[in-house]
């Protein structure tokens, strides 16, 4: 056993500071894949082609990241997706 | 007859007798939802945002839920004012038809819940009655979805191109 003080956590929490904060959307038994692809659409100005894409990720590996920023963004772009019915979660 | 319609001025919504009674019931049934954590429809309508850290989801319900329950209810009322006009038909802005096309997505999620479907498979477990309710409100929100996709095509030729 040491006293000795380690410094990489600290390094490692200062990089996580850094990090952009992500919107996931989480595959669902209920949603629409239509519907998802309106909403990722309409929240985020999307192309049909990119909301797609977006929505087949959610679909088939449960959960895609559709939106990444500061924080409060985040939160922001996941009380939009609550609004719609999808399920968001934020995430660093 | 075509439930929804696009027009210049938004979507033309016209309603058969049937229909309009099966859909008066959705704002009542999503208004008086139990708590979640005793109501499964409750707690899909309330899922924690933070998955590692309750306290920033409490925190983050806390600032934004009652919004978000203000949004729901305008929500139902738009829905409600709709159906109220809709015998004869009666065009909804993109707005109300927007707030339409979540109320009966709501619907869905709640009564999902409620019968228990939390994967794919359970769906097709289901009761037919059951099943019959959450396809009925699908394939209303898929033709709303139409509707509303239709005024989005020039974004199919930039995608060909």
């Amino acid at each position: 056993m040491t006293t000795k003080p380690l410094d990489a956590p600290v390094v490692d929490s200062d990089l996580k500071t850094d990090l952009p904060w992500q919107v996931i959307v989480w595959n669902d038994p209920v949603n629409l894949m239509d519907y998802v692809v309106f909403v990722l659409r309409k929240l985020f100005g999307h192309s049909l082609a990119e909301a797609t894409k977006l929505m087949l990720a959610v679909h088939n590996e449960g959960r895609a990241s559709v939106s990444q920023g500061p924080r409060e963004q985040a939160e922001m772009d996941c009380y939009r997706l609550h609004q719609y019915g999808l399920w968001a979660t934020v995430e660093q | 007859m075509i439930p929804f319609l696009p027009t210049p001025d938004g979507i033309l919504v016209t309603l058969e007798p049937d229909d309009l009674d099966l859909l008066r019931q959705l704002p009542e049934f999503l208004g008086q939802l139990g708590d979640p954590g005793e109501d499964p429809a409750a707690s899909r309508l309330q899922v924690p945002v933070y998955l590692d850290d309750p306290e920033s989801s409490e925190e983050w319900w806390r600032l934004m839920g009652s919004e978000l329950d203000q949004s729901r209810a305008a929500d139902r009322s738009a829905f409600a004012l709709i159906l109220e006009a809709a015998t004869a038909g009666t065009v909804a802005s993109i707005a109300e038809a927007e707030a339409f096309l979540r109320v009966l997505n709501e619907s869905r999620l709640a009564l999902g819940a409620r019968l228990g479907v939390e994967v794919e498979a359970d769906y097709d477990e289901l009761p037919e009655d059951d099943r019959s309710a959450l396809d009925y409100l699908a394939g209303m929100q898929g033709l709303l979805l139409v509707a509303l996709s239709i005024g989005e095509m020039p974004d199919l030729d930039e995608t060909e191109g």
